[in-house]
């Protein structure tokens, strides 16, 4: 009996080693042809690199590129815009803040009188205006939307996959509705229903004007390059394009609020005529 | 004012930068006056930055003797440009090249200030078109 049981255990081992050798064999087959497989997939992808998304995060402030020496100068280097229909659309109205109630009294006003100078409004600039401002922009990169707060009242929300509201459904707003995608080194914006705004050299805003922005960050990642091109068939004779160019700040600059309540009077006021000493 | 007068006025006005409350009509912008005076005040506040500046007899020119409300930015936008509240204080001897007020009145809106140290500090992103060691004596 025991030679029996001895003999049993015996075969039972050369069969289990059996079946292990067998395993084995299967697992580096497997193995083996998993390994094939790997490395003809990662040949395959090596020759197709999945696009890169160009790191725009940062803070920019724009540039007074040619030295203008003035707001009035800055706007002067801008092309003007082939306008096919000079009354159409507006520059104005999308921005709620600026272009309206800024001229004085016109008045002389004597020591400790201050002056009213403007309509005290607080509201946002929008697109374009926000652009056009010395307030820094903050641009804050993610994957499903592209953020872009300026240090005034107003942000802006690009959409940067198919999940986006129906746009058509939509109503014209200061900052429009915007989509975004990258195109090499370039962050690619297309925005419509914008109600309006001051376009650089001339340029207006109707019901059914497109815009495209362009961001590139120029080589030394120290200037961000922003490219304007407006079309409306209705309006323009061909598409509106200028630059403007923004230095980027420091990683550690702080982003600072812009501080504006329209219910103070402080808000409208500006020079002081002090007493004479 | 007729309709069409109104609305040259307002796209005239239109034409410039959309500020949120506050324009520059009662300034002369494209006049750069060198006011070289002392520090009486620096308000570092909102909406606006002002130096209160205390031009003294003698000065090279004239018309800028007595005491200015210089006007600059927001702090948001002065900080962007290197500003503190500590940039100025009472007693400082500055040089500072504003716009002045087109009625006469004792006020300017800032271009850029030049600093004991001969440091200039804008008080926005205007720069101006020639070497600025020319411009301000």
């Amino acid at each position: 009996m025991k030679s029996g049981v001895i003999m049993q255990i015996k075969t039972h081992s050369r069969r289990a080693a059996a079946r292990d050798l067998a395993w084995r064999l299967r697992e580096k087959k497997t193995f083996g042809l998993v390994a094939f497989a790997t490395a003809i997939l990662c040949g395959a992808a090596g020759s197709a690199q999945p696009p890169s998304v160009p790191d725009l995060n940062g803070a920019y402030v724009l540039e007074d590129v040619e030295g203008s020496g003035s707001w009035t100068g800055m706007q002067t280097r801008y092309p003007k815009a082939d306008l096919l229909n000079p009354q159409a659309g507006g520059p104005g109205g999308g921005g709620r803040g600026g272009g309206r109630g800024m001229a004085t009294d016109g008045k002389p006003h004597g020591p400790g009188e201050t002056y009213v100078v403007g309509n005290g409004g607080c509201g946002t600039s929008g697109v374009p205006g926000m652009y056009s401002r010395s307030a820094a922009i903050s641009i804050v990169q993610g994957k499903d939307a592209v953020i872009m707060a300026a240090e005034v009242p107003g942000a802006r929300h690009i959409y940067m996959s198919a999940k986006h509201p129906d746009f058509s459904a939509l109503p014209r707003s200061a900052m429009g509705y915007s989509t975004g995608h990258y195109e090499g080194d370039s962050l690619v914006i297309d925005t419509v229903k914008l109600a309006g705004g001051m376009v650089a050299g001339g340029g207006r805003i109707g019901p059914d004007t497109h815009l495209t922005e362009k961001y590139r960050l120029l080589p030394g990642g120290k200037r961000l390059e922003l490219t304007f091109t407006w079309s409306d068939p209705s309006i323009y004779r061909k598409p509106h394009t200028y630059q403007m160019f923004y230095a980027k700040q420091p990683a550690d600059s702080v982003a600072l609020e812009e501080w504006c309540d329209s219910s103070d009077p402080r808000q409208k006021e500006s020079i002081t005529p002090p007493p004479q000493q | 004012m007729n309709v069409t007068k109104f609305a040259a006025v307002i796209l005239g006005l239109s034409a410039l930068p959309a500020l949120a409350h506050h324009g520059f009509n009662m300034f002369e912008m494209e006049k750069d006056v060198t006011y070289d005076g002392v520090v009486l005040e620096f308000k570092w506040e909102n909406p606006h930055a002002h130096v209160v500046l205390k031009v003294p007899p003698g000065v090279a020119d004239a018309s800028t003797v007595g005491t200015w409300d210089i006007e600059g930015a927001a702090t948001n936008i002065m900080s962007h440009q290197g500003w503190t509240k500590a940039t100025l204080k009472p007693g400082d001897h500055i040089k500072a090249i504003a716009h002045p007020m087109k009625d006469g009145s004792k006020g300017a809106a800032l271009f850029y200030v030049i600093l004991p140290d001969g440091k200039r500090m804008y008080q926005d992103i205007a720069r101006p078109k020639t070497d600025e060691s020319k411009q301000a004596k």
